[in-house]
């Protein structure tokens, strides 16, 4: 089965090749047919057998088909015809892809003009010309393309082509060509031996660095002039000298030329030359053997750079570091981009990051999203190469703090100039910041309080105007550089003038009032001001304008002082004082008048006194004499008088003695306007008890009640208020002496301002009243002013005993004491007396004392 | 002139009252030798036997003097400052006698060493009552010490 399966499948695939060579067969057929094939290529049994349509040019055909060059025929239109294997060969494709297609396919772009020339050649013409083919790979071939045309039999054209590969000719050119530069370059060479030796030899005098050539003993072959001159040796002197001698280190410097010959050459080693006058020198030595040209060891050469001014710049690198690392400021590198190239330990502290943090991180994570835009500005202009000085701006902490700081970006630039970076010193100036925030706002107090005290100010200023004005004060102020004086409007008015339009004067018209007796003073007392500074007072005369009356003017004068410590005004003011001056001397003269009369007064009083003192002495005594010797006529003469006699000499020794008492009441009366006010606390009551009780036991015959209410104490002086008393409860027992049973009453009441009160006691809501009632003769109300009167009586000496000096005794201690005293009566029906004792009454009213002196 | 001791000096310018006061001392009997001189000069004098007095025996001084205040030439505050500041008449009972009722005069009476203050009465009944008070009081109650220098 299986078998006949596989025989069935070999027969289909038989099948099918056979029909795929029966459809070749047709192809090649009609493509025979079609003139487009002239000779067919068959492999047979592993053979290649070429059948041609042709068979008299056969042989051609085999010498094309061997021949290296390639070989084609084509169509006036291009289409190629024939093909040999070596044209298909340069074209890397098979030849049945060549035969029967354009052969303008296989030209490269360039070259295809030199194929339209050639398809266009006249019949039996012939060109070379050299052109690129094109592979199937599209790899170029440069060749040489031989191509003619010729007539067919039957009229029509076609070409022939002959391609030659120049690939290996070209190649073959170039190397030929570098032969010959080599030979040339060569040839140059040798030509300038000399002069390359003698160039060769300037560029080594040339070079800064000390070039030596030493030998394998290490001795000096060779030196150039930087080495004379860091040696400061001459070369003379230096040939043939142990190289190592010239350094500060020998050793080292002998170690490492062993070291040369190890390894060959020693690189930037450092080593320190020591020049003939001392000066040291860094250097960096580099060397390196040479040998012969047979590999023979010859020397060293030896270079030494002078690293002096590298290692100052690393000095100055490493202490500019130093003060970057050191700084408070955060100092920062960032390349154009933002990123940080460099953070320094200022930075690490104002942004709270590390430099691990931040190395290779964008810039604009410290900078608020507001600030972005300002970023972008400043790396505009570092990108122009300008600076960006001192920019107050905020950036953000790691602690997402925003803080203020001034910012300074500078471009950093690389050796041709070019911007590549940027770097940038942030200061903090929160504390400014801070600062100025609190200045700002200390500022704008002060302004508030420079306001308030303007207002105030204005204010006060207008009061003061206002109280000027209403006292009649006018106010000046003389600038004395322009010599004019300002007045405001009282000013003028003082002195009667018109006012000015601006209210100005000159001095010349101030001085032109003032009366010319007073000028002299005032303008010297003026001058004063001016140069002691301070403040005075003056008085002159003026005559006013208006009506030249002579007017009296009290003046304050106020030196204001100038930066440069001159006065430069004086400001001040003008009273008219006339009328307080006239009032002042009328008030002087009526002091003066009242003190005289005060002095008479008191000159009285101590003629008064003086008198009642002559009295007390010299009338007592004539009474005394009456009386006594009216005794001793009773005595001694009693058997010669009768009864009339007796009675007579009783009337006059009764008069004597009335008149004693008249005499001893007037001189206590007289007494108690010089007695001391020395107030003490009275009991009232215990007071006007004992002096009842007194009294009452001289009259041991009569009935007397007395109702003693409690009463307050008072302030009083205690040997007036007690003769206050007697005064007053003698004349009630006096003055009840017809009645069976006297009734004496004393008490107190609240005060009656509005009937009694006077200015001095108002406020005095419980003004004590004492009074004392009696059921006596009382008296006539009529007669009601006359009762307190010296002297003065009510009641005939026959009904009543008395001086009449009792009752202005008791006005008089009350009046001492601030008090009043004032009385009820009525005529048999009993009297009532009140009086009063404040107690700051003793001091309202105070008599001066008077010495009084014996008048011997 | 009289060679007794003296009991009484009446220092008395007012003759009617000098009068009055003799008389009611002798009517009470109380004085027998009573000596009146008129001003203080005279006063003094007596006492300092000087003047009109200068033969007289200083050593006799009188038992107690009566001595007005108003006075011609010296007054009596002036005489009592020299009797008391003599050793010999400090101890001497002065009793002022006089018209003045002037707080003043009793003040310095008493300061100056007075012994007694007595105004002298308008009633001749008052008047003789108290010259008999101080009579019997200062010339026959009081007692004095003993005077040393003695003839």
């Amino acid at each position: 089965m299986s078998k006949q399966h596989n025989s069935s499948l070999a027969i289909q695939n038989e099948n099918r090749v056979l029909r795929g060579r029966l459809a070749e067969a047709e192809q090649t057929l009609e493509a025979i047919r079609s003139g487009r094939v002239d000779a067919l290529v068959a492999s047979v049994n592993g053979e290649e057998r070429i059948f041609t349509l042709e068979g008299e040019d056969r042989s051609y055909r085999i010498l094309i088909e061997a021949m290296q060059q390639g070989a084609l025929i084509t169509s006036t239109s291009g289409l190629i015809l024939y093909s040999n294997h070596s044209f298909a060969g340069m074209l890397k494709a098979p030849l049945e892809k060549v035969i029967g297609s354009l052969v303008c396919n296989w030209i490269a772009p360039q070259s295809q003009g030199v194929l339209t020339s050639l398809l266009h050649l006249t019949p039996g013409a012939k060109q070379n010309s050299e052109l690129l083919l094109k592979g199937i790979d599209n790899t170029e071939v440069p060749v040489l393309l031989s191509a003619g045309k010729q007539r067919l039999n039957e009229g029509s054209d076609q070409l022939w082509m002959a391609v030659t590969d120049l690939s290996e000719v070209i190649e073959r050119k170039i190397k030929d060509a570098k032969a010959l530069a080599q030979i040339s370059a060569d040839k140059k060479l040798a030509a300038s031996a000399l002069q390359t030796l003698n160039y060769t030899r300037s560029l080594i005098e040339a070079s800064l660095d000390p070039l030596v050539a030493i030998n394998p003993d290490g001795k000096i072959t060779d030196v150039n002039e930087a080495t004379v001159k860091i040696t400061g040796r001459l070369r003379s002197e230096l040939i043939g000298v142990d190289f190592s001698s010239y350094f500060t280190d020998s050793d080292a410097a002998r170690s490492v030329y062993k070291q040369v010959f190890e390894e060959g050459f020693v690189k930037d080693f450092p080593l320190t030359i020591r020049s003939s006058d001392g000066h040291v020198t860094d250097v960096l030595y580099n060397a390196s053997l040479y040998r012969d040209k047979n590999g023979q060891v010859m020397g060293v050469f030896a270079a030494a750079r002078d690293i002096t001014e590298r290692k100052k710049a690393e000095m100055i690198a490493s202490r500019l570091a130093a003060i970057v690392e050191s700084s408070d400021d955060a100092i920062l590198g960032l390349q154009l981009d933002e990123t940080i190239t460099s953070w320094n330990h200022g930075a690490e502290l104002l942004f709270g990051y590390t430099a691990c943090e931040m190395m290779g991180a964008s810039n604009l994570k410290l900078i608020p999203q507001e600030y972005h835009a300002e970023e972008h500005h400043i790396l505009e202009k570092i990108g122009r190469g300008e600076s960006v000085l001192h920019k107050d701006t905020e950036r953000l902490t790691k602690q997402g703090v925003r803080i203020h700081v001034s910012l300074t970006a500078s471009p950093i630039k690389n050796a041709v100039g070019q911007v590549i970076g940027v770097s940038k010193v942030a200061h903090d100036i929160s504390e400014r910041k801070h600062a100025e925030a609190e200045i700002l706002k200390l500022n704008s107090e002060l302004e508030q309080r420079v306001k308030e005290r303007t207002l105030a100010l204005t204010v006060s200023e207008e009061r003061l105007r206002m109280a000027a004005l209403s006292a009649d004060i006018g106010i000046w102020d003389w600038d004395l550089e322009s010599n004019k004086v300002s007045w405001d409007k009282l000013m003028f008015s003082i002195y009667g003038m018109q006012e000015t339009g601006n209210s100005v004067i000159r001095y010349e018209d101030w001085k032109s009032h003032v009366h010319p007796d007073d000028m002299e003073k005032q303008e010297s007392l003026l001058l004063q001001i001016i140069e002691k500074q301070g403040h005075q007072q003056r008085e002159f005369r003026i005559i006013r304008d208006s009506d030249h009356a002579i007017r009296i003017i009290r003046a304050s004068d106020a030196a204001i002082i100038g930066e440069d410590g001159k006065t430069i005004r004086i400001v001040g003011i003008n009273v008219d004082t006339t009328e307080a001056m006239e009032m002042l001397q009328e008030i002087r003269k009526l002091n003066a008048s009242l003190s005289n009369r005060a002095e008479e007064l008191e000159a009285s009083v101590k003629e008064l006194d003086s008198f009642s003192y002559s009295v007390s002495h010299d009338l007592r005594a004539p009474l005394r004499a009456i009386d006594g010797f009216s005794r001793i006529v009773e005595e001694d003469y009693a058997p010669k008088l009768d009864d009339e006699g007796r009675r007579l000499i009783g009337v006059i020794r009764g008069e004597a003695h009335r008149m004693g008492r008249l005499i001893d009441d007037l001189l206590a009366f007289s007494r108690l306007g010089r007695l001391k006010v020395e107030p003490v606390t009275i009991d009232m009551g215990m007071m006007a008890r004992q002096v009842f009780q007194e009294l009452a036991a001289a009259e041991p015959e009569r009935t007397i009640h007395l109702n003693l209410h409690p009463i307050p104490p008072a302030l009083g002086t205690e040997a007036m208020i007690r003769q206050l008393w007697v005064n007053l409860i003698g004349n009630a027992v006096k003055f009840t002496m017809n009645r069976e049973v006297a009734e004496i009453e004393i008490g107190v009441m609240p005060g009656e301002e509005a009937e009694h009160g006077d200015e001095l006691n108002k406020g005095q809501h419980l003004e004590k009243i004492y009074f004392i009632r009696d059921n006596g003769a009382g008296f006539d109300m009529r007669y009601v002013d006359k009762l307190f009167g010296v002297f003065q009586r009510l009641h005939s000496k026959e009904e009543f005993p008395g001086t009449g000096v009792g009752l202005a005794l008791v006005q008089r201690i009350v009046n001492r004491h601030g008090g009043r005293v004032w009385a009820k009566g009525e005529v048999d029906k009993g009297a009532t007396f009140f009086f009063t004792i404040p107690d700051n009454g003793s001091h309202a009213t105070t008599v001066p004392q008077s010495s009084i002196k014996p008048t011997s | 002139m009289n060679c007794k001791s003296t009991d009484i000096l009446i220092v008395e310018d007012n003759p009617n009252d000098a009068l009055l006061t003799i008389r009611s001392l002798k009517e009470h009997n109380l004085a027998n030798n009573i000596v009146h001189v008129r001003d203080g000069q005279e006063a003094l004098d007596y006492l300092f036997a000087e003047g009109g007095y200068s033969e007289r025996d200083p050593l006799n001084l009188p038992k107690a003097i009566l001595l007005d205040l108003k006075l011609p030439k010296l007054d009596g505050l002036q005489v009592l400052a020299r009797i008391r500041g003599d050793e010999r008449m400090k101890c001497v009972p002065v009793v002022i006698l006089t018209s003045s009722q002037e707080e003043g005069d009793l003040v310095k009476s008493y300061k100056l060493g007075a012994n007694s203050y007595i105004v002298k009465p308008v009633e001749f009944e008052s008047f003789s009552a108290a010259i008999k008070q101080l009579g019997l009081y200062w010339l026959l109650l009081n007692k004095l010490p003993v005077q040393t220098a003695k003839p």
